[in-house]
């Protein structure tokens, strides 16, 4: 698409989208008998979501907007739109944040790598599985965003010493890949999976526990991680074997490297074996706590590695979610567009799936999280919400395809070495395979969805 | 002898398009080729990771500087590759290489010499922008 027609696009999107919100905030409730708090809600969730899909702000400030816009339009009160604030999802989603920035100042994870990749270097397969599983398990532990920033530098290196173009492009798309399929596998991947917890909790009052999210979104992850390493099979045989000497780096372990490990080491088991005892909130905020004292990282260092935006992005996104469902406005919305498919679940279902995979790959996955799970939260009278919370929260982070809705593949796409075209023609296997993954996860293995499908 | 300018502007530009503009203008010709580093692409990705990805300030920064050594080492490969195949052909030419501003760049190229033609494998309209350049002879190949 060319610049032109990309300004084109979104200048009609930016013009459709304010006009809605101007039309349902002040011209509809003179005209209808729809009550005025659901046409003011509906008219924020339009400019939400044309600012979000243009990107004209930066999305940050629109959740500044949605802050002050919401008790301005009386849908919730000042102290229940800022109390959002106080969410146990949110200091976790600092931790994890901070923490990364500890593992990325430190380097451990280069270290892991180099000898993760030095094994795994004998042959293109090799390689590219190696890369697409080591993105793979270090996004599980820190922010996809994060792992793909780490090993960009080193697949960089490795890329200069590769000639043949495939394998050059397959060694990023691969830590893409790897990124995305890591970054759903545990609340540590992404800022989505906080959101959808604390959204979860502040409509239904109900904790969902490190070890309980992981459950469920453990299993998707890893049959991405086969299909990917099969994928990747497939495409390697049609390239020539060449074995590439990766680099050495200095490789010996130092005490700060040690120390970062082992506060992870601790914050993993309370998460995973402890979390009905601990809170997974506490845990994170005391991990960060003993990187600062034993000074692994500073306050400077977490000033400088954290995008501090990302808590309004997240203060926005929670408020349009629990304004929407509180006030009845998302029930309002999926009954009266959405009721024909109310005896249909399953079509229902796809509808949502389909709808989130497509958006997310266009915007920010919190975005769409934000925008589709209230929503969703419409028909939590037929599904689990429990469900519907995994469900959409977990297929938003599915961005393979496009460099805009996940930095990971924005990063690899960076390189350079592929085209938006070849990124897509090379992604949409695993776009396809997204909708039967999360069902044979959620339906087969654990025939969890609330309703009969 | 005319003057042709050629100016090349991303990782994506195909070197090969040197052949079509020889066949279309001979080879009693002197080529300019103006290799333009734009500061715009790393800058535009950089504040698209840390605004829209939420990537901290110092990731971002770093992912900048590797993706302006990147392209660079990439412009300098077709750069060294293009004066190898010009000198076989016996071309008279001059390569230049410049990091900046590519509408400002490229306005000070093209008010340089009197140039009989321009080629550019960027999108007219990209390459004008918004100042009128009417009076030059720009062809999109």
């Amino acid at each position: 698409m060319s610049k032109r027609i990309k300004k084109i696009v979104k200048e009609a999107i930016l013009i459709v989208g304010i006009t809605f919100f101007l039309i349902f905030a002040f011209i509809l409730p003179y005209l209808t008998d729809i009550p005025d708090i659901y046409l003011r809600n509906i008219s924020i969730l339009f400019l939400s979501a044309t600012l979000w899909v243009t990107n004209v702000i930066p999305p940050a400030v629109t959740g500044i907007l949605i802050i002050a816009i919401t008790p301005l339009f009386n849908i919730l009160s000042p102290e229940k739109t800022f109390s959002a604030f106080g969410n146990r999802a949110i200091f976790f989603l600092l931790s994890a944040f901070i923490m990364a920035s500890a593992v990325f100042k430190r380097g451990l994870a280069k270290k892991f790598s180099f000898y993760f990749l030095k094994f795994f270097s004998k042959t293109p397969f090799l390689l590219l599985s190696g890369v697409f599983s080591i993105s793979f398990f270090l996004s599980l532990l820190i922010p996809e965003h994060a792992t793909a920033a780490l090993l960009f530098p080193f697949l960089l290196q490795i890329s200069h010493k590769i000639k043949n173009k495939k394998f050059q492009k397959f060694l990023f798309l691969s830590m893409g890949w790897g990124c995305v399929s890591g970054g759903i596998g545990t609340p540590l991947g992404g800022a989505r999976a906080p959101f959808a917890m604390g959204l979860y909790q502040e409509n239904f009052g109900k904790v969902i526990t490190f070890f309980e999210w992981t459950k469920y979104s453990f299993p998707p992850s890893f049959i991405f991680l086969l299909f990917g390493i099969l994928y990747i099979f497939l495409h390697s045989r049609s390239i020539p074997k060449e074995s590439i000497e990766i680099e050495e780096i200095d490789s010996s372990f130092k005490r700060e490297e040690f120390k970062v490990l082992f506060i992870y080491l601790f914050a993993i088991i309370l998460w995973v074996f402890f979390s009905d005892k601990v809170d997974m909130a506490v845990t994170g905020l005391f991990a960060c706590f003993l990187l600062f004292v034993f000074k692994v990282i500073t306050w400077r260092d977490a000033q400088y590695y954290v995008n501090w935006g990302i808590i309004m992005m997240y203060g926005g996104a929670i408020v349009l979610g629990t304004s929407l469902y509180k006030s009845g406005t998302a029930e309002h919305i999926s009954y009266n567009f959405l009721k024909i498919f109310i005896h249909k679940p399953f079509i229902l279902l796809f509808l949502f799936l389909l709808l989130t995979l497509i958006l997310t790959e266009f915007m920010s996955n919190v975005a769409t999280c934000a925008l589709l799970l209230p929503i969703a939260y419409g028909f939590s009278n037929v599904f689990d919400p429990l469900f519907l919370t995994l469900f959409i929260a977990i297929a938003s982070g599915l961005a393979f395809m496009l460099p805009f809705g996940s930095p990971s593949v924005a990063i690899a796409f960076s390189s350079g070495k592929y085209s938006i075209f070849e990124s897509v023609k090379y992604s949409t296997p695993f776009f396809i395979i997204a909708p039967f993954v999360l069902y044979f996860s959620f339906k087969v293995i654990f025939n969890f969805t609330g309703v009969n499908l | 002898m005319k003057k042709v300018l050629v100016i090349f502007s991303g990782t994506r530009d195909n070197i090969e398009i040197i052949d079509r503009i020889l066949e279309i203008e001979g080879k009693n010709i002197f080529l300019k080729v103006v290799f333009i580093l734009s500061d715009a692409i790393p800058s535009n990705f950089s504040t698209w990771l840390m605004y829209i990805g939420f990537l901290g300030e110092e990731p971002t920064k770093e992912i900048k500087e590797l993706i302006i050594k990147e392209i660079e080492n990439l412009l300098f490969e077709k750069r060294d590759l293009l004066e190898k195949g010009l000198k076989k052909k016996k071309v008279n030419f001059n390569i230049e290489f410049l990091k900046g501003d590519f509408s400002f760049l490229l306005k000070e190229k093209l008010r340089e010499e009197k140039w009989n033609s321009v080629y550019t494998p960027k999108a007219r309209e990209v390459v004008i922008g918004e100042e009128s350049v009417e009076n030059f002879d720009i062809r999109e190949i």
